[in-house]
């Protein structure tokens, strides 16, 4: 009975100091009141992974910006190839929208303080495949708009290219760009139309961005996928601790990554920049940034880029493509 | 019908040549038969890891030797400690021998010419740890070499006070040690009694063993368990991709690990200097040779190290202990 009072004394005096104290005997936190094997960590509060312990949340996040760039016509820009599964590229759109919607949602029931906007850029789809992605939007339940690539606002600034495709990936890049940068407030995240995105994975984008960047008191930038060219080379990496795996530092990444609001800013010639010409490789001048700053990628991966089996910026090792392909079917679009 | 012929022509001559090819369109792989993506892999033959291709495998393995030290009458050695679920010692060695017997029969299953060998160091002089050994190794298709060891044993080649826990602690090592030694295997495996593995343990730890030192061309050292302090301290490493996972260079290990028997025999002066002092760290002249040659552990753990929960050498992130714990009960 007396040992059961001064339990209980210590678990409030240990909550009233901040710390969390593990019961190794009963597999418990009692401070937290919850089984070892659950979720511990608080968002914008606390990450605590076992054993590695807690991380105070000093950088907070408050809203998340997808910006998602869709073309749901050229099969793969600048190449003849096929991607895995051989489909025609509205089926790939349709699938990636589809999980980054599931994924959002699935994000939105477990942190509810947090806003979520999606916006699409598309660049001249067809009424079909437009009317296919409303349909999509209509059903999330997120809050989600399209806009049109205007073509024209870029002719001018972007330098003339070899084909229409380049300038409108190109175009469509920098109107991402720049819808981030009048109106992101927080955490943006650029994606394409293209990977396959893990229920969990916005989930943990923000929970690991929360962890690694109040670790290092630095925001950062982070990719979801594991791409093959990270395992070409005999490159070195530091290996961190996310909110539920590991991550690793990267140098270089595709267009698909999150960033936040202060980045985008402090980097927008960066950005800007890499816009105005066809650069090789194509994202030279992001890569620039990751001279300066954290980049970070999963281990294992959180998003699938569905390209051609053979290249080198696609398929993440480990995982199983075919199951994350049939989960994202679109069954009555 | 002149596609379909022309398509099985192409599947023949692909084989014959040794190439294996993708049918991206359906992500089948019509060149290995009745194979998963995970899957792909013959040991002794060719690993593959989509999207990574191909590796022949030119360091073969045909025989492994497992050998685990035992002793329930110390909790933690040199620690007053408990360990993550405060049971008794004799709890964790039962789960820990479990573990790594479904470990063998799952690799053993779909790897039945492979020869494995089990011998087991046991200090525990306790009549119900050799029961329950009989019970647990009854489930294996073989016979394991139980030794009970007497620290007395190598009492003349051990430096230290034969009275401190540390003694039977290197004396069992070295024990292990030269039973390696003399092992006709071309891997060693040395393990731990408070080691928790996962059933793909054995059958990842010789693919992947196959599939790098095959790449780098080199012996290897491979240790099981993704250990936190890997995390404490900014660290540059190499990732590199196994047979089923991510694995990571490291130049710092515990007393658990698989190593070549030619390497145990190139570094045996190390392994003798380990074991005869008292060196801080233990493995102060094991982690000498992890600076010279590649070290691997994985990640996630393949192992789970049931120490104390606050131990920087202890249990690995992201594994959900309470269900290997339970998986593993008798």
């Amino acid at each position: 009975m007396k040992k059961s009072i001064i339990k209980r004394l210590f678990i409030r005096l240990s909550k009233f100091l901040g710390y969390e104290i593990i019961d190794q005997a009963d597999f418990r936190s009692p401070t937290l009141n919850k089984e070892l094997n659950h979720t511990l960590s608080i968002i914008n509060k606390k990450s605590i992974v076992l054993p590695l312990g807690e991380v105070k949340i000093t950088k907070k996040v408050h809203s998340i910006l997808l910006i998602f760039r869709m073309n749901t016509d050229v099969e793969i820009w600048n190449q003849n190839k096929k991607r895995l599964f051989e489909k025609p590229k509205i089926e790939y759109s349709l699938r990636a929208l589809n999980s980054l919607i599931r994924s959002v949602n699935s994000s939105k029931a477990r942190y509810t303080n947090i806003k979520y906007k999606i916006i699409i850029v598309d660049d001249k789809s067809k009424e079909e495949n437009l009317n296919k992605i409303k349909k999509l939007i209509t059903n999330s339940g997120l809050d989600i708009s399209i806009t049109s690539l205007n073509h024209n606002k870029y002719k001018d600034i972007i330098k003339q290219q070899i084909n229409h495709p380049t300038f409108s990936n190109l175009a469509s890049l920098l109107q991402s760009f720049e819808l981030g940068k009048e109106l992101g407030e927080d955490l943006i995240f650029f994606v394409e139309d293209d990977y396959l995105h893990f229920e969990l994975m916005i989930q943990e984008m923000i929970a690991s961005y929360e962890r690694i960047a109040s670790q290092l008191n630095k925001d950062i930038f982070i990719c979801p996928a594991d791409y093959p060219y990270l395992y070409m080379s005999n490159e070195k990496t530091n290996i961190l601790i996310g909110n539920k795996r590991h991550w690793r530092t990267i140098s270089q990444t595709l267009c698909t990554f999150m960033t936040t609001k202060h980045l985008l800013d402090k980097y927008w010639n960066n950005f800007y920049t890499t816009c105005l010409d066809r650069h090789e490789p194509f994202e030279k001048h992001l890569n620039e940034i990751y001279l300066k700053e954290f980049c970070i990628s999963p281990l294992k991966s959180l998003s699938l880029h569905l390209t051609n089996v053979n290249s080198f910026y696609g398929l993440s090792p480990f995982i199983d493509y075919k199951k994350l392909w049939e989960e994202n079917k679109i069954t009555d679009a | 019908m002149l596609k379909k012929i022309i398509k099985k022509i192409v599947i023949k001559i692909c084989r014959i040549s040794g190439y294996e090819i993708i049918d991206q369109n359906k992500f089948t792989f019509p060149s290995l038969k009745n194979r998963n993506f995970n899957d792909l892999s013959t040991i002794n033959k060719e690993s593959i890891v989509v999207p990574l291709g191909k590796v022949e495998i030119s360091r073969k393995v045909q025989k492994l030797s497992i050998i685990v030290r035992t002793n329930s009458n110390v909790h933690i050695s040199d620690q007053n400690k408990k360990r993550i679920f405060n049971r008794d010692k004799r709890e964790y060695i039962e789960r820990s021998l479990n573990s790594l017997v479904v470990s063998i029969n799952s690799f053993k299953k779909n790897n039945n010419e492979f020869k494995i060998d089990l011998t087991i160091v046991d200090q525990s002089n306790d009549k119900n740890i050799s029961l329950k050994f009989d019970e647990i190794f009854s489930k294996l298709d073989f016979k394991p070499n139980i030794i009970a060891f007497d620290k007395n044993e190598l009492k003349s080649e051990i430096n230290l006070d034969y009275n401190m826990d540390i003694f039977g602690n290197l004396s069992s090592l070295l024990k292990c040690f030269k039973i390696g030694k003399e092992s006709k295997s071309d891997l060693v495996f040395f393990l731990e009694d408070d080691y928790l593995h996962k059933k793909t343990l054995i059958e990842e730890m010789v693919l992947t063993y196959e599939r790098i030192s095959s790449q780098t061309n080199r012996d290897l050292i491979l240790v099981p368990s993704d250990y936190p302090f890997l995390y404490m301290e900014e660290r540059l490493t190499n990732l590199l991709t196994g047979s089923h996972r991510h694995w990571q260079t490291l130049d710092k290990i515990l007393c658990s690990f698989m190593i070549s028997k030619k390497m145990l025999d190139t570094y045996w002066n190390s392994f003798l200097l380990t074991c005869t002092s008292h060196n801080n760290p233990i493995e102060k002249h094991l982690n000498e040779i992890c600076k010279k040659e590649i070290c691997l552990s994985p990640i996630p753990s393949l192992s789970l190290h049931m120490a104390n929960s606050n131990s920087i050498f202890g249990i690995s992130p992201y594994i959900d202990i309470e269900k290997e714990w339970e998986n593993n009960k008798n």
